[in-house]
């Protein structure tokens, strides 16, 4: 019975996207999570030869993938499939296991986020990104998406690309604002980018978006001031490791 | 949808409330050629000077738009639709005054016809599917970023929006010498990179990761460019220079430098010191490139290094050195890193003096007796060392290497010692002293080729090791010794021995070994391994003795041992792995049948051995939570006698003790287990570890020793059974950073069992040492620290032979450090270490009673010049107290052994440091 409607809803969605443009207020997307390892050490070598002798052993990249499920009043980005970790690598991934819930009604979000032993959940309002609105365009998952550069904190960079046709104003993480939703995006700073693999517009599975319960309330300041005090005099490493717990 | 729109009005007010002048605008959206009202679009209002984002909304059904709570201003209105052309016009939105848009009517867009630009100059060279470009035939204007480098090239198009289109397909992908710049997004590379350092352009069609392994391109919609950079953008070089002395004696100098251009690296150094050994230190080498032999075990899943145990490590030394050490790396990588060289040479020498003397008493339940001896000793060790390595990878699924490492060393030792054995009454059993000299040739090579093949199932992987290896040693020396013997403290009879040694000794050996890895699924592994090892060896030792023409010609076939050995072992492990995301174990073990055929070149007479080798192992491995894990490990091996342990040569280097092999030693076995904790709060700055961990041996080897009524040991190897050891250790680390307290708590405990056999008297001791410490240290950076640990130890043992006493003791002291930063530039930095023992009866009693507290003060004054803080004058002062005495001392409940050596101990040096550094893309 399910997969008849299944097809029948295949059948009409055909039918519809020939007739005309169809715009979407749920889904379900799967996004990859690369992280570009050399660059990122690179960086936190800041000039050190340690990196001239360390490069061979470090892995270029390291994937990981987050769905992320919406309708038009809220969605959660959590980790999504697992894929076999490369065991040579001594790099431990950042916040590769945050779900985000985002009510876009209320302007708050709850964000639980594992750091070393504490599971943080941190309840707070949005984001504020201050976005500029390029000309340019590229096709992502077969969505055309247009360029957006975000700033947050008023010093990181964000590049998202984001599709009028999916009506929802969320992206990876903690990251939204914009008309429509993003399928790719990419924080220099972190040497990251999350780009949509798969999309799924019809039968969105919009009962999952729950917020997490877990973890150890708190709202986005207290969480920065505990893990500060910790990572600090980490350095560039700490930094980076800070910065991506806060987006 | 209204609930929707209605939302992202709630958001907007709440962001722009701080204005209280606001108005609104409205308008319909409609498309061109059908005429009809299109719903959905999206209506952003950006600000004109800066184009952020301020509002947004879509239209209804109708096409209607409408965004109220403006602040008063001129905007950019936005309108997009998809498949549509983008609409913007400039509006100026006035206080208090709705601003009516109208009609908003989109076109669907139009094909644009591309402009194609042809350059007729430039060095283009087409290779296979790969299209290059040589950047410096191209101009560009001063300042010009890779992007407008991009646009001169023919076939290659650069839009407004910095997409590429290279040979009409869309360019997906840009590389920096082969190498992702950042992400997906090209433009990142192509407008932040100066066209200065641009060697040459590659252009060549996007292969996926699969395509490249199979090494067949698929049929790509897309193109790639490669950025190959100019060499001399990627120059750097660091290095080192070091000069101390203290304007008499000792001199120290350094220098190391390090040369990379692009992937080729060429590294030397050299060094001389008159306070160590010279040897690099592990970041000196690791910074040179030197000894990077770290390893990678695809099947345990671990790194290792082989590392060089060298008699050149400070550590081991003894005496007033003079070393000098030189070496050289060069390595480099071609054919996108498909080969990889790389060489190196070693140096070192090594010139020591030594005063040392051994002072031993034992105690035995019938009597006690003493064993002193003083030595002067003088010795010269040269070393060099010839690296060679080799990797081609062929493709991505074949790997070859080959490495070669081969030695050649000397060594030349002087000496002269003085022996005295002492009853119960301090009356003497003998006397003696000998001189020793010997000199050493060793040369060895070992080789080593590798053939590693993956294949297209995931974790699939077949090793082969082929190893080859030749070890030369050739040696002579002179034993002199005049030794007296006495009855009742009076000379009964004297000994001289006036010898000359000789000895040579050959040896090859060929192995290999396969190993095959096979994924059963996604988490479990099976390893099988299979090698064998060959060694064939010819080991002559000869001594003679002075014939009536003064000249060494007698032999003396009691000292003189020529032996032929072939040693033989098949081995087979089976392994199995396991990894999950929690838990890791492996369970296997292995199996190997060893032969060895010893032919006896003086007597004719020929011996075999045969054992069968057994190595059982289980590891888990289980993580609790991120940061926190619990091991537990069981090793079991089968521990076979050495060659020296089983044959019956027979050494008189120290005629008053000698050393007799046992052919009937039985094979033991060793178990070990092993327990671990640890765990690390990273938020709360904690750490905690802790270990236990228990040896037990079956078919121990004990040294089973008999003096003769002259103080003459002989020691003979004999099984025994019951000897275990075991340990225990925890730590716990609480605080981090400035200003704060930090708590560290340390831990050791070890103890166990042994027998041996004190002139023919089993004796069974059991022993236990504990030590704790408890460290304190504050800080802030860049100011000051200062650390105290101080520590308390205690030591017991019992022997099964002499219940009666009591060699109990406590240790106390610990270690105290600081550093200051003082006024122009100046840094001091001191650290004390204090060594305390309890005094016990067994030494007051002693002719070793002596004070063995040390107290170890060293300071430094240090200030650093110029401007980047390159340069370093440093006073130091080594053993302010002038204690650092070589010192080691063993108590047991049978016997005291207490050893003193010479070392550097007091000095005031004074040096200068110099580093320089240059890396790829710094001015």
């Amino acid at each position: 019975m399910k997969k008849y409607f299944l097809l029948l809803a295949f059948c009409f969605l055909l039918w519809f996207a020939k007739a005309q443009t169809q715009f979407f207020s749920t889904v379900k997307i799967e996004f990859e999570k690369t992280v570009t390892l050399q660059a990122l050490y690179k960086e936190i070598a800041n000039g050190d030869n340690w990196y001239e002798n360390m490069k061979e052993q470090i892995p270029k990249t390291s994937l990981t993938y987050f769905d992320f499920i919406a309708d038009s009043a809220h969605s959660v980005y959590k980790p999504g499939r697992e894929i076999a970790t490369n065991t040579r690598t001594w790099f431990q991934p950042m916040a590769n296991k945050n779900t985000v819930y985002t009510d876009y009604q209320k302007n708050t979000s709850i964000s639980q986020k594992p750091i070393y032993e504490e599971t943080f959940l941190v309840e707070d309002s949005l984001l504020n990104i201050k976005w500029k609105i390029t000309p340019d365009t590229r096709n992502i998952a077969g969505f055309e998406c247009r360029k957006a550069v975000g700033i947050l904190f008023d010093t990181v960079a964000v590049f998202a690309f984001y599709t009028d046709e999916l009506m929802i104003s969320g992206g990876p993480e903690g990251i939204h604002g914009l008309p429509g939703m993003i399928l790719g995006m990419g924080i220099p700073r972190l040497h990251a980018t999350w780009f949509a693999t798969k999309v799924q517009v019809v039968n969105v599975p919009t009962s999952q978006i729950q917020p997490a319960a877990k973890g150890k309330k708190t709202n986005r300041k207290t969480m920065l001031e505990a893990i500060n005090k910790a990572l600090k005099d980490w350095d560039a490493y700490g930094r980076k490791m800070v910065l991506a717990t806060q987006i | 949808m209204r609930k929707f729109i209605a939302g992202f009005v709630f958001i907007l007010a709440i962001t722009l409330t701080s204005h209280s002048q606001t108005t609104s605008i409205k308008g319909t959206v409609t498309d061109t050629v059908e005429k009809k009202n299109l719903s959905n679009a999206v209506v952003t209002l950006l600000r004109k000077s800066d184009s952020v984002l301020v509002k947004f909304t879509r239209t209804n059904a109708n096409g209607g738009f409408a965004i109220s709570n403006i602040p008063a201003g001129t905007y950019v209105i936005m309108i997009t639709y998809p498949k549509y052309a983008d609409f913007a016009d400039e509006v100026k939105l006035t206080a208090a005054k709705p601003y009516d848009l109208g009609k908003v009517s989109l076109l669907t867009r139009a094909i644009l016809l591309k402009e194609v630009i042809v350059h007729n100059t430039g060095a283009i060279r087409i290779k296979g599917d790969t299209t290059e470009f040589v950047a410096d035939s191209f101009k560009v204007k001063e300042g010009a970023t890779v992007e407008d480098l991009l646009k001169k090239l023919p076939g290659l198009t650069v839009n407004s929006k910095g997409e590429i289109t290279a040979q009409g397909k869309r360019v997906d992908k840009v590389l920096v010498d082969g190498e992702e710049f950042f992400g997906d997004d090209p433009t990142i590379a192509t407008q932040n990179l100066s066209a200065k350092v641009v060697d040459k352009v590659q252009v060549f069609d996007t292969k996926t990761e699969q395509d490249q392994i199979k090494g067949i391109a698929g049929n790509s919609d897309s193109k790639t460019i490669n950025i190959k950079l100019k060499d001399n953008a990627k120059k750097g070089y660091f290095g080192k220079m070091e000069a101390g002395s203290d304007f008499d004696r000792l001199h120290n100098g350094k220098i190391l430098y390090n040369n990379f251009l692009g992937k080729r690296k060429v590294s030397l150094f050299g060094t001389k010191s008159n306070t160590s050994t010279g040897s690099l230190g592990w970041e000196e080498r690791n910074k040179l490139g030197i000894d990077n032999d770290l390893e990678y075990d695809e099947i345990g899943g671990y790194y290792y290094s082989f590392g060089t145990n060298d008699d050149f490590s400070d550590w081991g030394l003894q005496g007033i050195p003079d070393a000098y050490s030189a070496g050289g790396l060069y390595s480099n990588k071609w054919d996108e890193d498909k080969n990889n060289l790389n060489l190196a040479y070693n140096y070192n020498r090594l010139g020591t003096t030594n005063e040392a003397s051994t002072l031993k008493q034992t105690l035995l339940p019938d009597t006690t007796f003493y064993n002193n001896e003083n030595s002067n000793t003088k010795g010269l060790k040269q070393q060099h060392v010839f690296t060679g390595k080799y990797e081609w990878k062929i493709d991505s699924l074949t790997t070859i290497k080959f490495s070669s490492v081969n030695t050649y060393k000397t060594t030349e030792t002087s000496g002269t010692t003085h022996s005295e054995a002492l009853s119960d009454a301090r009356e003497f059993v003998n006397t003696g002293d000998r001189t020793n000299t010997n000199d050493l040739t060793h040369k060895q090579s070992d080789n080593q080729l590798n053939y590693k093949q993956l294949f297209k199932k995931k974790g699939r992987m077949l090793m082969t090791t082929l190893r080859y290896s030749l070890i030369n040693d050739d040696n002579s020396g002179t034993l002199y010794s005049f030794n007296q013997f006495f009855k009742n403290g009076v000379i009964d009879s004297t000994l001289t021995t006036d010898q000359y040694k000789a000895g040579t000794g050959r040896s090859q050996t060929y192995g290999g070994k396969i190993t095959y890895n096979e994924p059963l699924s996604t988490k479990w592994n099976l390893v099988t391994e299979y090698s064998f090892n060959n060694n064939n060896s010819t080991s002559h030792k000869n001594t003679f003795e002075k014939d009536n023409n003064d000249k060494y010609t007698i032999l003396d076939s009691f000292y003189s041992n020529n032996f032929d050995l072939n040693a033989f072992a098949h081995t087979g492990i089976v392994t199995l792995r396991y990894l999950g995301k929690k838990l890791k174990s492996v369970i296997g073990g292995g199996a190997s049948a060893v032969k060895l055929r010893l032919h006896d070149l003086d007597h004719g007479a020929t011996r075999e051995y045969n054992f069968t080798n057994f190595t059982p192992q289980i590891q888990f491995g289980y993580s609790i939570k991120p940061q926190t894990n619990l091991s537990f490990r069981y090793n079991g091996a089968t521990r076979q006698p050495t060659i020296d342990q089983l044959q019956p040569i027979r050494n008189n280097n120290d005629p008053l003790n000698v050393y007799i092999g046992n052919p009937n030693l039985k094979v033991g076995f060793n178990h070990n287990l092993n327990l671990n904790y640890n765990s690390f709060q990273v938020l709360k700055s904690r750490y905690m570890y802790t270990g236990i961990g228990f040896n037990f041996q079956e078919n121990a080897i004990a040294n089973f020793s008999v003096v003769d009524i002259y103080g003459k040991t002989t020691t003979t190897p004999i099984n025994v059974q019951g000897n275990y050891t075991y340990y225990m250790y925890g730590g716990w680390v609480s605080g981090q950073g400035d200003q704060k307290l930090i708590h560290e708590i340390n831990t050791n405990v070890n103890g166990g069992r042994n027998i041996t056999f004190i002139n023919a008297q089993k004796s069974i001791n059991t022993y236990v040492n504990i030590e704790l410490n408890y460290g304190l240290s504050y800080s802030l950076q860049d100011k000051y620290s200062i650390r105290v640990e101080p520590k308390i130890g205690r030591n017991t043992s019992v022997s099964s032979l002499r219940k009666d006493i009591n060699n109990n003791y406590w240790t106390y002291g610990g270690r105290a450090e600081g550093y200051l930063k003082l006024f122009w530039k100046l840094e001091f930095s001191s650290d004390v270490d204090f060594d305390l023992r309890q005094q016990i009866e067994a030494f007051e009693s002693a002719s070793t009673n002596t004070n063995t507290n040390i107290v170890l003060w060293n300071a430094e004054l240090s200030k650093k010049f110029f401007k980047d803080k390159s340069g370093k004058l440093i006073f130091r002062a080594n053993d302010i107290l002038n204690q650092n005495k070589g010192f080691n001392r063993i108590i047991n409940s049978n016997f005291v052994t207490d050893q003193r050596y010479q070392r550097i101990a007091q000095y005031f040096m004074l040096s200068f440091q110099w580093t320089f550094t240059k890396m790829p893309g710094q001015k």
